[in-house]
């Protein structure tokens, strides 16, 4: 049975995590719109097992359901979706500093595949160590480790102006 | 500098997004999403079942509230035991296979081979070892592919080292739902230039040189020999053996095609036969007549068009329109033949199954729980 005590601590669960949970999904997708549909439908599975789950890892199931749907939808739609980097010519114009990482940023992520995204994402973003992201991804931990060299190499040769601030990274 | 600049970076990226509040959409969402399972499983348990020769079948269950009309007058007789058809499209017989929800109430009679659960958790809770020298089922997920053994016991092959297929741009995962031989002995993984090839027999890889022809659209032509179609709708190619076997000139892969117009590119899976019956998954590129109901399904929805002899049928696998607990796209490709008149489909939802239809009739039953995520599966001849 579900209880109303039950709805009270998933939703103070879902109001605090929501916006940590939204940014990794825009990190993944580089789609603010998706990524809010994707953290919906996490919630929603965690809503679903709520009573299982709130004493566990609740954010942990979350995230490994974004993460994986994200893949899922990847593969689904890979052969009539266009990878969309943004040229928002106001950024450009702004020229500011934080605005122009931002771009290459995008750009350079937009080059990997959502996997190496992923690995990227999770390991340097949300701070999970290589076991963490193995386990969340369903991959070995060799997986992990060669997915983020070869994730690290692609955004140099993507975005060749980040290379200076990644220069130390290898 | 470390990798403290990508962390930087990263956050920097998003430290302007905000959210609206979606706990207690979620909530709601759930609280819909668990009463919709409640009433699965209750009219599950109202749903007749019936043991036809010592195989469990269920009649495909009626909604909840029982708004399913009576169906038509059967149009065709595909088999001793048909049933009325649901409806018809362009004049051919529909039948309405359980939703997603109603899957899972349909009994689970294990088919032999397949042993009543499979896919990745299943199979890594299994024995290490794979009996025998061929493989019924292959589940590629990340960078495993799980061998279901025809004789029982099961095997990880790690397919990490392989390349993800170039094309135009995107990297497409090498493994397909091609990617096991008819006869269960070879999984083949296209390459740029070649194919490589895993033996299940002898555990070992060796690579066949494809020269310039696009090798992700392989099809089997024979046991062991693939041609090489130019895309996605087939049209023949050249051939490779990639057995012990001679290539041989082997005729092309026919793909079963309904009488009524259908795009090309709704086609998903292969056409698999069995004597003279054949069947086909498509997309959802035409209006084919859904259930009516409680439920709301999503349109238009996918189907597979079967031929068994000169005469035919098409089962709609209709979707319920909730994006908590949908089927996934091309979700119902063909797996296989148990015999001449019984179809086994793969059903990708939430909690995917391989169910099983006689042909033109109502009787449905699953055939084995698929268990873990997986990415896709291939299936060696199943009878």
């Amino acid at each position: 049975m579900v209880t109303e005590g039950d709805e009270e601590s998933f939703t103070r669960w879902a109001g605090e995590r929501q916006l940590a949970l939204l940014r990794t999904a825009v990190l993944l997708t580089g789609d603010h719109h998706r990524a809010e549909d994707l953290v919906q439908d996490a919630l929603t599975q965690v809503a679903v097992r709520w009573r299982r789950l709130r004493d566990q890892r609740p954010e942990a199931y979350a995230r490994q359901v974004i993460v994986r749907a994200n893949i899922s939808w990847w593969r689904k739609h890979r052969r009539e979706s266009v990878v969309e980097v943004r040229d928002d010519a106001r950024v450009v114009a702004a020229s500011d500093a934080a605005s122009d990482r931002r771009l290459l940023l995008d750009r350079a992520l937009a080059a990997l595949t959502p996997r190496q995204r992923a690995v990227v994402v999770l390991r340097y973003y949300d701070d999970l160590s290589e076991r963490e992201t193995a386990e969340l991804l369903g991959v070995g931990v060799g997986t992990v480790k060669s997915q983020t060299s070869l994730s690290l190499r692609r955004l140099r040769e993507a975005a060749p102006e980040l290379v200076e601030l990644l220069e130390d990274l290898r | 500098m470390t990798d403290r600049t990508l962390r930087d970076l990263l956050a920097e990226r998003v430290n302007d997004v905000t959210a609206p509040d979606l706990s207690a959409a979620a909530w709601r969402a759930g609280r819909r999403a668990r009463r919709r399972r409640t009433t699965g499983w209750v009219a599950g348990a109202v749903a007749t079942v019936l043991v036809v020769s010592g195989t469990t079948w269920a009649l495909r269950p009626t909604p909840g509230d029982g708004t399913r009309p009576a169906p038509a007058p059967a149009t065709t007789a595909p088999s001793s035991t048909a049933s009325a058809a649901d409806a018809t499209y362009e004049g051919v017989p529909v039948w309405w296979a359980p939703d997603q929800v109603e899957e899972r109430s349909l009994p689970l009679d294990p088919d032999p081979v397949l042993g009543g659960r499979t896919g990745p958790l299943a199979l890594a809770a299994m024995s290490a070892t794979l009996r025998g020298d061929r493989a019924v089922a292959a589940f590629a997920a990340g960078d495993t592919v799980w061998l279901h053994g025809a004789e029982g016991g099961a095997r990880a092959v790690d397919v990490s080292a392989l390349e993800p297929y170039l094309d135009g741009g995107n990297d497409l995962v090498p493994a397909t739902a091609r990617m096991l031989s008819p006869g269960g002995d070879l999984l083949v993984f296209p390459q740029d230039g070649t194919l490589s090839v895993y033996s299940v027999a002898t555990d070992e890889w060796s690579t066949v040189d494809t020269g310039q022809a696009e090798t992700y659209w392989f099809e089997w032509v024979a046991d062991d020999v693939v041609a090489l179609p130019a895309g996605p709708d087939g049209g023949g190619g050249p051939q490779f053996a990639v057995g012990a076997g001679a290539a041989g000139s082997h005729p092309d892969v026919e793909v079963q095609r309904p009488s009524f117009a259908v795009a090309p590119s709704e086609r998903h899976g292969e056409t698999v036969r069995s004597g003279s019956a054949a069947a086909q998954a498509w997309g959802m590129g035409l209006a084919v007549p859904l259930p009516p109901g409680p439920a709301s399904y999503v349109r238009p929805a996918e189907f597979v068009t079967v031929t068994t002899g000169q005469q035919e049928a098409l089962l709609v696998t209709p979707d319920r329109a909730d994006p908590a607990d949908s089927r996934w796209k091309n979700c119902c490709p063909v797996a296989g033949w148990l015999d001449g008149r019984t179809l086994v489909y793969e059903s990708r939802q939430t909690e995917p199954a391989l169910v099983a239809w006689e042909v033109g009739t109502d009787r449905f039953r699953r055939v084995a729980e698929i268990v873990g995520a997986y990415d896709v599966a291939s299936f060696a001849r199943l009878s």
